[in-house]
């Protein structure tokens, strides 16, 4: 077992962690103050040291998103946090807010400080009401204590964070359509380049907007504690770190664990207490619902996860939702739940994805109950062809890729629930007899 | 004039299926790949409104980049290589169209939009020839009432936003939304009272499919069984451009036509759903005469006599004992006819068609100016109820322009002081009930100011009215009856015309009901029930011995006829109207008159060559030629940007 540094979840066990006062005596606000007393600039220096990349998904770097936003523009600029937390199989945000709101609150003054914004919105997933109120106490404590408000430590910076719950949508996790909502409109997503500028031209308001998820926000606190270069160190290539995975399913111990990036999955999976009752697995989901499945064998439980070798393999490491399954799941009905999912959330704005993710879920539920035919299969393959690329944002992808991931190593499982039409057995099938 | 340097307007270079194009920067894609003689497919997409790239169906590749783009949604950039034509991107439109369709109930024989559909269109250019699609397709209770005029099919509906962006974005009242998500969205009343606008069936037309539908055209014809002619709208002084589609000598449908000065291509939903009277069978389509205080069916030839006896004996006597009211609704060449016969035949200036005395002050501006102000302020009357594309023009400087707008009902408004704060770029408007005092007062702050006005005539012929002379004291163009235009008149007219001002309508009113007038006309107007005291009216009309009137209808003053000569409407006939803005625009005939019903021009005519008009009209055209050689071009040179 290789050596696992926690850098978020350090003090994840020392009681009462929510609370300020505890916090503080764990190196809690130190960065804070450090942040206030350097120039912007310099902390998107350390950030780009570290080698951070967005933890909501797309592993974005950190510091070129930061570094987007205008120096000299007299507009305000708005830092906008995505606890969104809606890919299934994930609930690493939920945790942070839960129990260490404080890191989440800290990143945010650093995050600010780094943008030089004044105003910061939580976005939280209406279905949060924990981790909402947990959150809500957080900011009220360290408003008592000087750390957000006017002249924040004296430092001459003002800082107010706000937090908003969503109403229950999972598209309102990607980041226009958060966007969207955040400002009182339906939760759709908005024009992204090359069709409009970047969130950091033109976001919230039309202002510079910076949005982030909870856990990249939250590394800053501690990369600024133990500095950009030293947190760089951990990991490898351009994954960098640590990051908090979900690892649910079958296995014995399912949590939510801090692993450098890189970990081989096997590890993860061991960590995790192994497979539940000891039932061979049959596959996994690398990185919520989104990515593309692998068969738990051999070749790539021994994977390393991290970004590069997710994309290199034909998945993702997505937000981190770790999902095994075991040999008593079936990969058709799986999918199936999963595009009653996808279908369910699609926000219906483009033509791919509404009508799209609705035609794979009719497909999916006939074959369940028996009526596929074996065209159907290549069907699914050419709709999800039609969807990927083509929709409006990434929510059509998501639900097009889990499918293409699905039929390249189980397809012989689709095939198997599809009924045998062949003439004889058309011919000595009992016929329908009509009730009464 | 201050001379402006004029920049050349930047432009970006770029290459669309191997042709060059230069267009102006900030151009958007598809525009460029039209100008290129590209045909790129859309649904969502139109000029006029915002960006969506929800259809998907405009996808084109753009050299260097991931992925296939929405044309309809990208700016054009310097160097940018575009293919519209490649096998990928057929590919992808086709798979488009068939998402579009696997829901899509496909009930086009029955469809009002079958034969003039975008995806009907789309598809048998673009689409897949077969279905892959087995399964149950989507349902809803269809169709379903948002108000009067407009039903939509839940089923057809493409989820383009093409209607809710143009109530959000033109309309500015957002009266529809997107309820619900994904497969389930459905566009629906923003308002729980239904689909409350006054340009709700703008959208029937935006609508690329027949989702949104017109209540009074469903199930009435199709598209190509129908005949469209060229109109103007008859319901308010906007005057807009309209296309009137007939069949069987009925009309269907009002359509709106472009005219980017007038109504660019909107209407309200007066002018799109309140002119089927013209089809109504409570229309009185032949000519009545009174006998034996009874209304009867009679020819066209008595009743015309009658008429034509009536008023040259009473004139005879005194030409101060004939009288006329006209109307702002009849056409120019009518309005004008009525004056001349009044003024040369029967010698009497007694002509009006005033209910209540207004200023007469044209526009300061033109309408498409308005949505270019600064700040506007609408007194004592409200745009959007009273000229609601007006309301269009004015949205639009408020959204484009950041323009301020107030609604006030008194010049001593604070808004008011505030709008000409902001000088050159702020328009007052008025409507016709504006005390001429208050005119007074705010023409001179805002001359000051450097503001401008303009009072908003009702009518679509207010203008009309004024121009061709049916005032009492006015030849056409204003000309007053007494000064140096009158001999050129009479040279025109071949005869005298009366020098002394006639009286107005509420002296002609006041005479009637004294007993001093012998013979009244009423074309087209309808004075016991608009003119503001209405017992006079009703007591002059009682008293006046012989009352004609010339209507589509048995009006309440008609009650009081004893001769009752029926008009055929706007769409019968060919013309011209003036609109606010002093814009002179023809329409043509649609349909043959109804009935025996005949063209207010044409019972004018006949009615003239009874009383010895020297040469006859024979059409619209004849009085418009005459129209044109007499009228001063000047009248109407107010300011005009
Ligand atoms: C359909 C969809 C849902 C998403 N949901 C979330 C979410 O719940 N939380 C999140 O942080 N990012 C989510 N994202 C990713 C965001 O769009 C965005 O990339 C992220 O907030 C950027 O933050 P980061 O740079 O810190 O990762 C979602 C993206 C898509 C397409
Ligand atoms: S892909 Fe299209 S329909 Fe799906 S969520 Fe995004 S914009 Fe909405
Ligand atoms: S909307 Fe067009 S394609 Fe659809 S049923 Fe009507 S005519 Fe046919
Ligand atoms: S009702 Fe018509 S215009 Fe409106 S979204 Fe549907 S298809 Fe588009």
């Amino acid at each position: 077992m290789s050596e696992q540094p926690q850098i978020l979840f350090k003090y994840r066990n020392v009681e009462n962690y929510n609370n300020i006062d505890v916090y503080m005596k764990h190196e809690g606000y130190a960065a804070a103050r450090k942040a206030l007393q350097m120039e912007p600039d310099a902390v998107i220096e350390e950030i780009k040291a570290s080698g951070l990349r967005g933890r909501g998904g797309a592993g974005f770097p950190t510091h070129i998103k930061w570094n987007g936003i205008p120096k000299n523009w007299d507009k305000p600029h708005y830092l906008v946090i995505n606890a969104d937390e809606g890919e299934p199989g994930t609930a690493k945000d939920r945790e942070l807010m839960n129990k260490m709101p404080h890191l989440l609150v800290e990143g945010c003054i650093i995050a600010a400080r780094a943008i030089r914004s004044n105003r910061c919105y939580i976005y939280i997933r209406g279905e949060y009401m924990e981790p909402g109120q947990s959150v809500r106490k957080a900011i009220q404590e360290a408003y008592d204590k000087g750390f957000l408000g006017k002249n924040i430590q004296g430092s001459g910076f003002d800082l107010d964070i706000h937090v908003h719950m969503g109403a229950g949508s999972y598209e309102c996790g990607e980041e226009s359509a958060l966007m969207s909502s955040l400002m009182g409109e339906r939760g759709m997503p908005r024009h992204k380049p090359p069709s409009a500028p970047l969130p950091v031209i033109s976001g919230v308001w039309d202002s510079p907007t910076i949005v982030n998820n909870v856990e990249t926000v939250a590394t800053a606190a501690p990369i600024l504690n133990m500095g950009g270069a030293a947190y760089g160190k951990i990991g490898s290539g351009r994954s960098l770190g640590t990051k908090l995975f979900t690892v649910s399913g079958h296995v014995n111990k399912p949590a939510n664990y801090e692993f450098v990036l890189g970990t081989p999955i096997r590890e993860i999976l061991e960590t995790a207490g192994g497979p539940l009752n000891g039932k061979p697995l049959k596959f996994f989901i690398p990185g919520g619902s989104s990515t593309p499945l692998f068969p738990a064998t051999d070749k790539f439980l021994d994977l390393p996860l991290d970004y590069e070798t997710m994309m290199a393999n034909g998945s993702m490491l997505g937000s981190g939702g770790l999902m095994f399954f075991d040999e008593g799941v079936s990969v058709p009905a799986l999918m199936t739940r999963l595009m009653h999912f996808y279908a369910h959330e699609s926000c219906g704005k483009c033509t791919p994805c509404r009508e799209g993710t609705n035609w794979l879920t009719k497909i999916h539920d006939r074959i369940m109950a028996g009526g596929g035919r074996h065209e159907d299969i290549d069907l699914l393959l050419d709709i999800c062809n039609n969807i990927g690329g083509r929709s409006f944002c990434a929510l059509g992808d998501a639900a097009a890729m889990p499918i293409q991931g699905a039929l390249k190593y189980f397809r012989h499982e689709y095939e198997a629930l599809i009924p045998d039409r062949s003439l004889s057995s058309r011919i000595y099938a009992p016929l329908p007899v009509a009730a009464g | 004039m201050a001379e402006t340097i004029t920049q050349a307007p930047e432009t970006v270079n770029l290459t669309i299926d191997g042709k060059k194009v230069t267009v102006p920067k900030g151009t958007l894609l598809i525009t460029a790949a039209f100008q290129a003689g590209a045909d790129v497919p859309y649904f969502c997409h139109h000029p006029r409104l915002k960006p969506a790239g929800a259809c998907r169906m405009c996808l084109v590749r753009i050299e260097k980049m991931a992925k296939l783009q929405t044309a309809c949604t990208v700016p054009v950039s310097e160097g940018m290589v575009v293919d519209t034509l490649s096998p990928e991107v057929k590919q992808a439109q086709q798979g488009i169209l068939e998402f579009l369709l696997i829901n899509h109930p496909l009930d086009c024989p029955i469809c009002d939009r079958g034969g003039e559909c975008p995806l009907q269109n789309m598809t048998f250019q673009y689409g897949p020839g077969v279905t892959r699609f087995i399964d149950e397709k989507r349902h809803f209770p269809k169709p379903v009432p948002l108000n009067d005029y407009v039903s939509i099919d839940r089923e057809r509906c493409i989820q383009c936003s093409r209607c809710t962006r143009f109530q959000a974005e033109i309309a500015g009242d957002g009266a529809l939304a997107i309820e619900s998500r994904g497969n389930s969205a459905v566009i629906a009343p923003f308002s729980l009272d239904g689909f409350q606008s006054h340009f709700s069936g703008n959208t029937v037309e935006l609508c690329p499919v027949g989702a949104l539908l017109s209540r009074p055209y469903r199930f009435q014809s199709r598209p190509w069984e129908f005949h469209s002619t060229d109109s103007v709208c008859s319901m308010c002084g906007v005057g807009c451009n309209i296309a009137v589609q007939t069949r069987t000598n009925q009309l269907m449908r009002v359509n709106s036509r472009l005219n980017e000065d007038v109504n660019e291509e909107w209407t309200c939903d007066t002018g799109k759903f309140e002119q089927y009277w013209v089809n109504s069978e409570e229309r009185i389509t032949t000519p009545m005469i009174r006998r034996a205080s009874v209304l009867k069916p009679c020819s066209w030839d008595e009743a015309l006599t009658a008429v034509a006896e009536a008023f040259s004996s009473a004139a005879k006597s005194s030409s101060n004992t004939v009288a006329g009211i006209g109307s702002t609704r009849t056409s120019n060449e009518e309005a004008y006819l009525f004056q001349r016969i009044f003024r040369t035949a029967l010698g009497s200036n007694n002509i009006d068609h005033r209910m209540h005395d207004f200023p007469i002050r044209p526009m300061e501006t033109s309408l498409a100016a308005i949505g270019e102000a600064k700040a506007i302020v609408a007194i004592g009357f409200d745009p959007k109820q009273y000229l609601p594309v007006v309301w269009l023009r004015i949205y639009k400087a408020i959204s484009n322009g950041n323009a301020t707008y107030a609604h006030v009902s008194s010049v001593d408004d604070p808004a008011v002081e505030a709008a000409l704060a902001v000088g050159e770029g702020a328009i007052l408007l008025t409507d016709d009930h504006i005390a001429s005092a208050d005119l007074d007062k705010l023409t001179k702050r805002a001359k000051s100011a450097g503001a401008k006005i303009n009072v908003l005539l009702p009518d679509n012929n207010s203008w009309g009215a004024i121009l061709m002379g049916v005032l009492p004291d006015r030849l056409p163009s204003l000309q007053p009856v007494g000064n140096g235009a009158r001999p050129k008149f009479e040279a025109l007219w071949g005869g005298p015309v009366p020098d002394k001002p006639g009286l107005a309508t509420w002296d002609i009113l006041k005479a009637g009901a004294a007993g001093d007038i012998r013979a009244l006309y009423v074309l087209g107007s309808n004075p016991v029930a608009s003119f503001p005291d209405r017992d006079l009216a009703a007591s002059a009309l009682e008293k006046i011995p012989f009352v004609v009137v010339q209507d589509l209808f048995l009006s309440e003053s008609a009650q009081y006829a004893n001769v009752f000569l029926p008009a055929s409407s706007f769409i019968e006939k060919a013309g011209t109207f003036t609109n606010i803005e002093g814009r002179v625009q023809p329409f043509g005939a649609a349909i043959r008159p109804v009935g025996d019903s005949k063209p207010d021009w044409q019972i004018l005519s006949e009615l003239y060559a009874r009383l010895g008009a020297s040469a006859p009209f024979f059409g619209p055209a004849d009085i418009a030629r005459e129209i044109a050689h007499s009228a001063d071009k000047n009248t109407f040179a107010g300011d005009r940007r």
